[in-house]
């Protein structure tokens, strides 16, 4: 063996390919190796020169790990495409899009299509199509654009390939040349023995590798559990509103990823950055696990309203850890019955966190005659059923809202008056009780009216003769 | 040209979504138990989406209109399904026994009171997110703009049904709720509903009679 296989990702014809984190992409792995038990492996090298562009004429001195974690962060974005990414340094991403054409077209749409999301992203690159990876690494680091999809005429396009624009060492490069040989079909042609003592077994099983005579080991890319994205502004600016623009696109990214791995967040913390100064961070906090961009773009744009910074921002940055596995994607297909009893005591719980104990509860009615007693606020809201021996009054017979304390109405002429004189329409309705705890009452209640067309419930204290307004019709 | 007409009056009709527009969402219509009202509004209230009822007065009959709407919400509480019907800071004390007589299931109804608006703005706001709330219901005497907005946005984002009522002097206002409407008492225990703007339909005026 050329090449030692290496962990973890060492792909064999009849070996998984190791799936993202996340049920649905382990279906999706799943979907892939059932379809290639028949079909066939298809790659698309996808070279991003920008990343390594003129690299001796640079003048500021590049920064390989910058250049990596740009090159990871795009093989994120392609996870979209293929759960199969393989990172090949310094600038050519690997995808096997054999198991995504069903659902893409053909490959020629999905590449525009993958072409199309890395100019949203700012890169530009081009892509090649070959059966094998090597192949296609290759066509791709060459810029040819070629589509290749048959097998069987992999040998004859690949063999137009100039070797002056392989990514192999300048020597070897050199040595082909000297031989006289600029392509790649030319060094196919020279016999085997002699080539390995020119090249070196490593060149030679790449070349095997490309023909498609020899298996490639692959480092498949594994998204990382952890988001860290960064927006620099166009203009350095104080304006919150500018800074919400980038934030729109960080946590559009961040969806992205969220929903390719199947996971949610609790919490984001968001970084402007500035200048001379340390960053203004800004942590937005969840309540709930969440993976909707909406509700993160909202309440972000919220956090960003309250802060002021304290110089200009240059750059906008955003990190998340993705750590909560995403139970289910608002859009249910069964839109009810996920709601539990559980989780929807645990929603008043989160509302008592902040509102304080006594600001939410339920309602409940009570067997009794004083109206003021038939009813009581419940602690805890939806478990007990009502109590069963209450009878329950006729629609209309009671009023829906009721004043906390009787309200004593102003007379005029010996008539109620409420926002005008009260029309009296209903009653009276004499209730007497509670001679037994020392709350009795002898009143007799009245439906009335007045001219703004509020319905009243009002009551006269047989006791006190006074009028009082106990509810109202709503 | 008559034809072309016709054309177009149905395709403003409120039920009929054009792909290409993005400010309409598919409209999930709750009977408001009304007839007349159930045809202005193009099929019942719109759920998943704000809508503001301005009345002069708190209790000329506004909450009564939407009881027949509460009463389907609340009795679809089947084993799994567990969602709230709140009320975030009404007027008075709702009281339960009328409640229950009306035909609404108690167990499923939430009273928050928060003395602040803000306050009363997040948990109307959480309640929608959530998606434990069939209906929110909130009485404000002040919103501003913005929290208008994020209700709308909540309660498209959770299908849930935002309703605010709002003192008529913030009729003129801008909102962003998907329906807004005058709330007036009529002859006898009637009620004059009038639709100003209903977004994707058309201002009606409506008498309803109890």
């Amino acid at each position: 063996m050329a090449r030692a296989p290496r962990q973890p990702g060492l792909f064999k014809a009849d070996s998984l390919p190791p799936a993202a984190a996340g049920p649905l992409c382990a279906l999706a792995g799943a979907a892939l190796a059932v379809g290639h038990s028949s079909g066939r492996r298809l790659w698309l090298g996808l070279y991003v020169p920008g990343l390594a562009l003129l690299p001796d004429l640079e003048l500021l001195p590049r920064d390989p790990q910058r250049e990596h974690r740009l090159l990871s962060q795009l093989a994120d974005l392609a996870t979209e495409f293929t759960p199969c990414v393989s990172i090949v340094k310094p600038a050519t991403l690997l995808l096997e899009i054999g198991g995504s054409l069903r659902l893409f077209g053909d490959a020629d749409q999905l590449r525009t299509l993958i072409l199309k999301r890395l100019r949203e992203r700012g890169h530009a690159g081009r892509a090649a199509v070959a059966p094998t990876a090597r192949a296609a690494c290759w066509l791709a680091c060459a810029q040819t654009d070629a589509l290749i999809v048959d097998r069987a005429v992999l040998a004859g396009q690949l063999g137009e390939l100039r070797v002056a624009g392989l990514p192999w060492p300048a020597a070897q490069r050199r040595t082909l040349q000297e031989m006289g040989v600029e392509t790649l079909s030319d060094c196919v042609r020279l016999p085997r023995d002699g080539l390995t003592r020119r090249l070196g077994t490593r060149l030679l099983g790449e070349l095997d590798q490309a023909y498609g005579r020899r298996p490639e080991a692959l480092d498949w890319h594994r998204p990382e559990q952890h988001f860290h994205d960064r927006v620099e502004l166009a203009q350095e600016s104080t304006d919150t509103r500018q800074l919400a623009a980038a934030l729109d696109i960080l946590v559009d990214r961040l969806a992205t990823q969220m929903r390719s791995r199947q996971r949610s967040v609790r919490h984001v913390w968001l970084h402007c950055e500035h200048r001379d100064q340390p960053d203004t961070r800004l942590r937005i906090g969840l309540l709930q696990a969440t993976a909707e961009p909406v509700r993160l773009r909202e309440l972000g744009r919220v956090h960003l309203a309250a802060v002021t910074v304290p110089a200009a921002v240059i750059a906008v940055s955003l990190q998340a850890a993705l750590d909560v596995a995403l139970v289910s994607l608002p859009g249910d297909l069964l839109e009810s019955g996920t709601q539990t009893a559980e989780d929807a005591l645990a929603f008043v719980e989160r509302l008592r966190a902040r509102l304080g104990e006594e600001s939410v509860h339920g309602l409940q009615t009570r067997a009794e005659h004083r109206p003021e007693h038939a009813w009581q606020a419940v602690r805890e809201p939806g478990i007990k059923p009502g109590n069963g021996k209450t009878t329950v009054p006729a629609a209309g017979q009671r009023p829906l809202w009721m004043l906390p304390v009787p309200a004593q109405l102003q007379e005029a002429r010996g008539q109620p008056v409420f926002h005008g004189v009260l029309q009296l329409s209903r009653g009276p309705e004499r209730i007497e009780t509670g001679w037994w705890d020392g709350g009795d009452i002898r009143r007799d209640y009245y439906v009335a009216q007045n001219h703004c067309g509020m319905q009243l419930w009002i009551y006269r204290d047989l006791r006190e003769a006074r009028w009082y307004l106990h509810g109202l019709f709503g | 040209m008559s034809s072309r007409h016709r054309l177009q009056s149905l395709l403003e009709h409120p039920r009929i979504w054009r792909a290409g527009s993005r400010d309409q969402p598919f409209r999930k219509a709750l009977g408001t138990g009304y007839q007349a009202l159930d045809q202005a509004l193009a099929g019942g209230w719109p759920a998943a989406s704000l809508n503001e009822l301005c009345v002069d007065t708190w209790g000329i009959g506004e909450f009564r209109l939407l009881l027949p709407a509460l009463r389907a919400l609340t009795a679809h509480s089947g084993a799994g399904d567990a969602r709230w019907t709140m009320l975030v800071n009404p007027p008075y004390l709702p009281y339960a026994p009328a409640l229950a007589g009306a035909g609404i299931t108690l167990a499923r109804v939430l009273v928050t009171r928060c003395s602040r608006q803000r306050d009363a703005d997040w948990a109307m706001e959480q309640a929608l997110y959530s998606g434990h709330c069939a209906a929110v219901l909130g009485w404000c005497e002040a919103a501003d703009p913005r929290s208008l907005r994020r209700l709308q946005l909540a309660a498209e984002v959770s299908h849930s049904w935002a309703v605010l009522f709002r003192p008529a002097r913030f009729r003129h206002q801008r909102s962003p709720a998907m329906l807004r409407m005058h709330l007036r008492p009529a002859q006898g225990r009637g009620i004059s509903v009038n639709i100003f703007k209903y977004r994707g339909g058309q201002p009606r005026h409506v008498i309803l009679h109890a």
